[in-house]
């Protein structure tokens, strides 16, 4: 087989972060190359540059044997190059065919009519050659993501891509959508196409790549076939041979139960989970996107009551569905995973951002105590170090760690008792990551039980007691404080072992 | 066997126009007599030519508040033209050159500038209104006699209106534009995604000044139209209240007032249901200030339907 893409040292910084470093990444027609690394090794840097989303500093891309600059995310596709984003880039309301063809219709000789009959005939013809099914005449709003994938996967290879990068393609596919993919990806190996596969779950890559490369810290640690490969090596390049030796203070965990959830269970979300969080705990749940956390976390907050089993509170059962109100009321807080739209309310000030929740119990004769509400903004500006001009700054000019830092800054109300955050370091920097850090420390120690959906492995080991790793919804293990072990909760979270 | 659950759903709006007009005419079995269908016909138009309009503009994910008083001001162009020259066909060319450039001014600001949609239009609603105040002061009127008017305004062919026949004419224009040809496909794109009308390569500026610049000739012609059928323009018009009655046919005929879906024939159901609401509660006698009170009870009952059906349908997807 001929190699069609060679990229060559690589290398990218920004400003004085170096992302990538001489990356050399190759690409054969009729294979499938996985691409591996944990959350900042410089995978989605790479592929931005191949994309024409990102330059590159240094290096030099060759397609087929010449040297090709791609200067902009058409110049990737008049390449011959497709990205499938997790976010697809349909329109719902148009049909399979309509979608495929947008921007370049076919059209009844020099008529300004669409050729509707002839559109879908080629889309029919292009997913014949691949064993798929599906109507081309059907709206994209009634398909599932496994079929909208296959559109636009499809939409690509009918504009003449030859190299098609998939990024963690199955996070939202069902098993069964999962074997059509696989089953089309067989397809498109036989035809020549090339394929980046960028994924973490093990058993997806040993049963369809046949190359893994392996990226951490902005350079390539290990690139090999996957016949001569395995699991745990794969696994233990993407961690680095040095352990990291942070010690967390030990802590004896003695308070009551706050909660406890038994076999709760919510086909197609998560089975059969069951743990408990107790005063002054922190209980962090880690695994790949789609592991089901997040849904498992709106569960015991009250946002939706559609499961099978027990959660209870201070050993009261919970009535499914009760509500955010309730679990205010209760004594829970919630930070959501995207606080620019669950979070923030972006025109409001600072100010009015952090009173929201305190307004309630701020009222004097039916009026709201101005006086008050200044005297817990200030506070809690001070107690989350947020850094603003003013507490009238609109909050949607504040960098996104100070933005999270007002989320937490709602709950720290003193009858606060159980915190669910959700990613609670997700895209923001590592000064505002250490207040973050301290905050959720502060308020363990003040008691409150502390339950946790981080996706960064050193994120989990640092802050908690008490780690549950998942993988599809079940919980593979769980482990205390200071047991953890960083590959085997990697290879958890992966699935590794447990076959395909 | 149809899914008779399904059909109500997807085509509640003709039920109801239908049980609608079986109450009107049990109050008064004059509702269903010929002379008073025909009326219906032909009150229906300028609404209907709004609605046309907005249509697009709606699927395309904005809003032209100024196609109401447009109209006012294109028949009021139409009438100075017609006063000064005493010929038609100045006019009407008058009329077409006039709404095309005031919707390539709104498109351009909503799609150069970024601007939104609802304050360009409703800028432009004020502008509209005051120009034609500016053109015939208040209380004044110019006459439109002539046989072009007459045949606009009343002209008939085999028992039909021929204003009304044009309006049919148009929609299935509008119908085949909208299903079979690039420009309907990339409205639907742009209102559901602008951005990833944009990546499939689409040049969303010119196909949303298109849209302006087709809903303001839409609001020239119902100029056209209007002061035809009462043969003679003054700023007086009530030109928003014909606005919200095309907005409110669209919405009825299950457009997505958010954008990026919709039908023509839905649109066009809509608009029997309007005409029918307005020319029902006229032959009933119903007081004019009840009048409106009892069309916002029925639109809300019918619009609140088809947005809980909407709802419940965005629910079964997931």
């Amino acid at each position: 087989m001929t190699k069609r893409l060679d990229m060559k040292g690589i290398g990218k910084s920004f400003f004085a972060t170096r992302a990538l470093d001489n990356v050399n990444f190759t690409c054969v027609a009729g294979e499938v190359h996985a691409l591996v690394g944990l959350n900042g090794a410089g995978k989605s840097t790479l592929m931005k540059i191949l994309g024409g989303v990102y330059q590159k500093d240094e290096g030099v891309i060759e397609i087929d044997g010449a040297k090709v600059e791609i200067a902009a995310p058409s110049d990737a596709g008049d390449r011959g190059i497709a990205m499938i984003h997790q976010e697809l880039s349909l329109i719902n309301e148009l049909t399979v065919a309509g979608n495929i063809f947008l921007g370049r219709e076919l059209r009844h000789g020099a008529t300004p009519f669409v050729n509707k009959r002839e559109m879908a005939r080629q889309v029919r013809a292009q997913l014949d050659r691949f064993g798929l099914t599906l109507d081309p005449n059907r709206k994209v709003a009634d398909l599932n993501s496994g079929e909208k994938q296959i559109v636009e996967i499809i939409r690509a290879l009918m504009s003449d891509a030859w190299l098609i990068v998939m990024d963690e393609p199955t996070s939202a596919l069902s098993e069964e959508d999962k074997e059509m993919l696989f089953d089309f990806i067989r397809k498109m190996k036989e035809e020549g196409i090339a394929i980046i596969y960028i994924s973490h779950h093990m058993p997806e890559i040993f049963s369809i790549a046949e190359q893994v490369t392996v990226m951490r810290d902005g350079v390539i640690v290990l690139s090999e076939c996957t016949a001569a490969s395995s699991e745990d090596h794969v696994i233990r390049s993407m961690t680095g041979a040095e352990l990291d030796h942070f010690v967390k203070p030990h802590k004896e965990i003695t308070g009551k139960t706050i909660l406890t959830v038994e076999n709760l269970t919510h086909p197609g979300a998560y089975e059969d989970i069951s743990f408990n969080v107790h005063e002054g705990e922190i209980v962090v749940m880690t695994g790949l996107r789609g592991c089901g956390a997040p849904e498992l976390a709106k569960a015991i907050f009250g946002l939706d009551g559609s499961y099978a089993g027990k959660i209870s509170y201070f050993g009261q059962p919970l009535k499914p569905g009760r509500g955010p109100a309730q679990a205010v009321a209760d004594g829970m807080g919630l930070v959501t995973e995207n606080r620019d739209k669950n979070g923030i309310l972006p025109p409001l000030s600072v100010r009015d951002n952090i009173a929201l929740p305190y307004l309630e119990k701020s009222v004097k004769a039916g009026l709201i105590d101005g006086r008050r509400i200044d005297a817990l903004v200030d506070k809690a500006i001070r107690d989350t170090s947020t850094k603003t001009s003013s507490p009238e700054q609109e909050i949607r000019f504040l960098s996104g760690g100070n933005k999270q830092k007002i989320c937490f800054s709602r709950w720290l109300d003193p009858d606060l008792k159980l915190l669910i955050l959700l990613e609670p370091t997700r895209g923001i920097d590592v000064h505002a990551k250490a207040d973050i850090y301290r905050i959720i420390e502060d308020l363990a120690g003040r008691g409150v039980g502390i339950l946790i959906l981080s996706y960064e492995i050193d994120e989990v080991i640092m802050l908690a007691d008490r780690v549950l790793t998942l993988y599809q919804g079940a919980t593979v293990s769980e482990y205390a404080y200071p047991g953890f072990d960083k590959d085997r909760m990697l290879a958890d979270m992966a699935g590794a072992g447990q076959g395909h | 066997m149809p899914n008779f659950g399904r059909l109500l759903r997807e085509k509640n709006i003709i039920f109801v126009t239908l049980a609608l007009c079986v109450l009107f005419y049990l109050i008064s079995p004059r509702f269903l007599s010929l002379d008073n269908m025909s009326a219906i016909s032909r009150q229906i138009v300028p609404i209907g030519l709004i609605a046309l309009g907005q249509y697009f503009v709606v699927v395309s994910g904005n809003i032209d508040l100024s196609m109401g008083m447009g109209s006012v001001l294109f028949a009021i162009v139409l009438g100075v033209f017609f006063g000064l020259t005493g010929g038609v066909a100045l006019g009407i060319v008058a009329v077409i050159v006039c709404s095309l450039a005031l919707g390539f001014f709104n498109g351009v600001l909503v799609a150069k500038l970024k601007l939104p949609a609802f304050i360009v239009t409703l800028a432009m609603l004020f502008s509209a209104q005051g120009l034609s105040g500016l053109i015939i002061p208040r209380g004044q009127q110019i006459f439109l006699m002539g046989d072009f008017f007459r045949f606009i305004g009343a002209g008939k062919f085999m028992g039909l209106y021929w204003s009304f026949l044009f309006l049919v004419a148009l929609f299935v224009l509008a119908y085949v534009v909208y299903n079979h040809t690039r420009w309907g496909a990339y409205v639907i794109a742009i209102g559901n995604s602008e951005e990833n009308a944009r990546l499939a390569g689409i040049d969303v500026d010119r196909v949303k000044i298109g849209v302006f610049m087709f809903s303001a000739l839409c609001s020239g012609l119902a100029g056209i139209v209007l002061s035809s059928r009462m043969g003679f323009v003054q700023p007086g018009l009530d030109g928003n209240g014909l606005l919200l009655d095309g907005i409110a046919a669209i919405i009825i005929g299950g457009t997505l007032i958010l954008g990026g879906r919709g039908t023509i024939g839905g649109a066009f159901w809509g608009l029997l249901f309007i005409g029918v609401i307005n020319n029902a509660l006229n032959l009933l006698n119903v007081e004019d200030v009840w009048h409106q009170v009892f069309k916002g009870a029925v639109i809300l009952a019918a619009l609140g339907a088809n947005w809980l059906l909407w709802q419940s349908r965005q629910v079964e997807a997931h």
